[in-house]
């Protein structure tokens, strides 16, 4: 069953008709929910609705030089919810980290019908325990998000991209290990492999005050032949890797061991990070005791199972 | 106080130790309490095991006899979170304090969990690399303590606290089990399903105890700007400090201290600062060489566009330890103006500063109570330190209202009462202010999912909890 509420009211309502008929739901619109954004620019935060889209939101942050520094890969701009339940990230994650450092605090609808809110609106707040973890990647197993708070940080003054071409993938590792040990803070740090040929191409990215993307790109040139480049190399990815938020994460050091045993075709890593979009994920299963904990964690909090298995 | 059964000591003895295991009372004592020291009460015994194996075996003991279970690192918790409010076996991690690792290619350290925080740093600098989070207490503060109060620090303006730094952890749950959380020692950061690691940081040692830690290195800077700035209110440094975070720079610390710490300070270590100023702003800017210098002239632009009277750049790198030497000792430096004092921190959002702090000093002046302040300014993060007496119960009463008073506008400014030493037995009856009753109901559904049976640091956190019998002011401990 699929629910399309326009209030907060109806979608109380709606789960608790699940439960008591004891039919699950399989998924939600929150489009017609009542929509909200506050910004407080001066203290760099942002409370908003979760059916808001991140590309709406940028645009009402970029007048005042202030972004939410997240950038999943996909055609149409994530909303909130969807980057929270299944923690969507992007290349800048290298420099910023996923959407868990930058989550002040959650409401969340619980399955039964009940409005909770963890942490707060403050850049620091050690205040009861941090439920907003929870959420993220849950995959709107253990409630709906309903609104977030994050923190913001400025817009870098400048963000500069290069790329450097690799004939082979041992000969890119050298280059990303090179670049690892060097003296420089790049916000993007990427490898891919759209034209399935032998050739791989590094993508770098510096951002901050002018003068240190100046000094560092001056340091770039001696690594390796890096150019001027964009970031076109996304939208070949999202149109040439099916299900682009599939992902493999590995310790970023094994990474082009791991990329060697892959089967040929269109793939984009977070290099810096060690993930890999090549549109296939790892089938790892979640060790038994953890599982032990996500069974209790899915009895508390959805115990007549209406949202479906963690 | 209660004893525990001569079984159990033996049993416990079995597993870790007859020499790591302390029940005697006289022994105790160093036991009853933390950092917070208006509650006291020793625990039933403690013992100190030296693998996750001997935690497991000891938690199990515990389990079978219903005791309760206090994880206790340092004890440098200022909110009494390691406070044995019924008894109970504290399983303290002193012993389990090594660096076991360091992955400079993959800027991560696996450490157990009694190393002390600065120990990290320690090992990984000459890789160049650092752990970010820096309490002030980070001399002898453990990272399991940290990871259980997840902890800020001067820095965490730009670093962020100790949850953007950890990237996964074992640990034993109450009922003995061990389980890992969140990023392998060799595995991908990213793991699947909902952020378990995540929601235990902070869990104030309920949710069992960690065994091992991964942590995040970052790389150290390689240059930073470290300035003074002098004003003459309080005020006008708040509303530096506002215009500095809303102009887009993002200092990697902002910290303030006012007149009277100033006085303080001055006094046992002799830095050199200007003992008629009111308030003093450290302002710290980190990153490249390159763009610092436009950085802190502009920094230093809002600070005597806010009538600072001077701003002074730190010209050496041992200036600016000394600097930073005073900062982090501070609290220790507030026993030259009382024989007690109470810590609190509130945060506040940063653009309501100016206004927290004239509030403060109004609250100061109504209950005829020095409060100086030292504390977090770029975060918000207050740390008024209301000074009293013990031996004048009056005191005592009023420096715990005024505080009450402090940590109730925070609420209402839309902050919060803390924003790193955590609720513990201190802020238990403010839960009930910010939280509502549904929200407290989650947060207890969490603990349940950790710790069915509840026995793992009991009586803390969630109102209606036990107090101490023996709620008695004593001497403070030096901090
Ligand atoms: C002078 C001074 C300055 C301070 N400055 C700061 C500061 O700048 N920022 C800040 O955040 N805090 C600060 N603190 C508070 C304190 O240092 C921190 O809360 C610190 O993280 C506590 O670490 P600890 O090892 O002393 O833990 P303890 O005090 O021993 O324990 C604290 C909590 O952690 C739990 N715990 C300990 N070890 C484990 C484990 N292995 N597994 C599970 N739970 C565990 C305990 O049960 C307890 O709930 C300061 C304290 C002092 C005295």
């Amino acid at each position: 069953m699929t629910i399309h509420p326009t209030s907060i009211e109806e979608l109380a309502d709606a789960l608790h008709s699940a439960a008591a008929s004891g039919k699950q739901i399989s998924g939600w619109e929150l489009s017609s929910l009542p929509r909200s954004i506050v910004h407080h620019a001066s203290d760099l935060t942002v409370t908003l609705t979760s059916n808001v889209h991140l590309a709406e939101l940028q645009s009402k942050l970029a007048p005042h030089r202030q972004w939410l520094p997240i950038d999943p890969l996909s055609e149409i701009s994530p909303t909130i919810e969807q980057i929270l339940s299944s923690n969507l990230s992007g290349p800048r994650r290298y420099g910023f980290g996923t959407i868990r450092e930058h989550i002040l605090g959650v409401t969340v609808m619980l399955a039964n019908g009940r409005v909770i809110h963890s942490g707060g609106q403050v850049v620091k707040n050690v205040a009861g325990f941090d439920l907003c973890k929870l959420f993220i990647g849950s995959r709107g197993n253990l409630g709906i998000i309903l609104e977030a708070t994050f923190k913001l940080r400025p817009f870098p003054e400048s963000e500069k991209l290069f790329a450097c071409q690799c004939s082979s993938l041992s000969e890119a590792d050298a280059v990303i290990n090179t670049l690892i040990s060097a003296p420089i803070a790049p916000v993007i740090l990427d490898l891919h492999n759209l034209s399935s040929s032998n050739h791989w191409q590094i993508v770098i990215g510096l951002a901050g005050a002018t003068e240190d993307v100046a000094w560092q790109a001056a340091i770039l040139q001696s690594v390796g032949e890096f150019k001027a480049s964009n970031d076109h190399y996304l939208d070949a990815a999202i149109r040439q890797i099916p299900n682009i938020n599939a992902t493999h994460s590995v310790l970023p050091s094994q990474l082009c061991q791991v990329l060697a045993l892959l089967p040929k075709g269109p793939v984009l890593v977070h290099a810096g990070n060690g993930i890999i979009r090549n549109g296939t994920t790892d089938t790892v299963p979640v060790a038994s005791s953890v599982s032990g904990l996500l069974k209790r964690l899915k009895s508390e909090f959805d115990p007549v199972d209406i949202f479906g298995r963690l | 106080m209660k004893l525990v059964p001569t079984h159990v000591v033996r049993q416990l003895e079995e597993t870790v130790g007859k020499a790591n295991v302390i029940a005697q009372p006289d022994e105790l004592i160093v036991y009853e309490c933390d950092a917070y020291t208006l509650e006291r009460n020793a625990p039933q015994a403690v013992v100190l095991p030296g693998s996750t194996d001997e935690v497991a075996e000891a938690v199990r003991i515990c389990a079978a006899h219903r005791l309760p279970i206090i994880p206790r690192g340092a004890g440098t918790s200022l909110s009494g979170t390691v406070l044995a409010v019924d008894g109970g076996i504290v399983v303290a991690t002193t012993r389990m304090n090594q660096v076991l690792s360091i992955d400079p290619r993959n800027r991560r350290a696996l450490v157990e969990p009694g190393c002390v925080n600065i120990w990290v740093t320690r090992a990984a600098q000459h890789h160049g690399l650092h752990y970010a989070p820096d309490p002030s207490s980070q001399m002898a503060c453990t990272i399991g303590g940290n990871i259980a109060t997840n902890s800020g620090g001067p820095h965490t303006l730009k670093y962020g606290v100790t949850t953007n730094h950890i990237l996964g952890f074992q640990m034993v749950l109450p009922d003995g089990q061990i389980v890992w959380l969140g990023t392998e020692p060799n595995g991908g950061e990213d793991t699947p399903g909902p952020d378990l690691r995540g929601a235990a940081i902070g869990s104030e040692g309920m949710f069992g105890i960690v065994t091992q830690a991964l942590l995040r290195l970052t790389p150290i800077p390689q240059e930073y700007r470290t300035m003074l700035a002098v004003f003459e209110t309080v005020e006008d440094a708040s509303h530096a400090v506002s215009q500095i975070i809303a102009s887009g720079i993002v200092p990697a610390a902002l910290e303030m201290m006012d007149g009277l710490i100033i006085q303080a300070v001055e006094e046992r270590y002799g830095f050199g600062f200007p003992l008629d100023a009111r308030a003093i702003l450290i302002i710290e800017l980190d990153g490249l060489r390159a763009g610092l210098g436009r950085q802190a002239e502009q920094a230093t632009s809002f600070c005597l566009g806010n009538n600072a009277r001077e701003v002074r750049q730190a010209q050496t790198e041992k200036e600016r330890n000394e600097l930073w030497k005073c900062r982090k000792r501070a609290f220790g430096a507030v026993g030259k103006l009382s024989p007690n004092f109470m810590t609190h921190d509130g945060v506040v959002p940063r653009s309501k500063l100016p206004e927290m702090m004239r509030f403060i000093s109004d609250v100061s002046a109504r209950y005829g109570m020095q409060i100086p302040n030292v504390f977090h300014a770029g975060d918000g993060n207050l740390h008024p330190l209301i000074l009293y007496n013990e031996r004048d119960p009056s005191q005592i009463q009023r420096a715990i209202a005024a505080g009450h008073e402090i940590l109730r506008k925070c609420i209402q400014l839309g902050g919060s009462v803390t924003g790193e030493h955590g609720i513990g037995v201190e802020k238990i009856d403010f839960m009930a202010e910010q939280f509502t009753p549904d929200d407290l109901d989650a947060m207890r559904a969490l603990r349940k999912v950790f710790d069915p049976e509840e026995h793992c640091n009991p009586h803390k956190m969630f109102p209606g909890a036990m107090r101490c019998a023996d709620f008695v002011q004593r001497k403070q401990i030096p901090a």
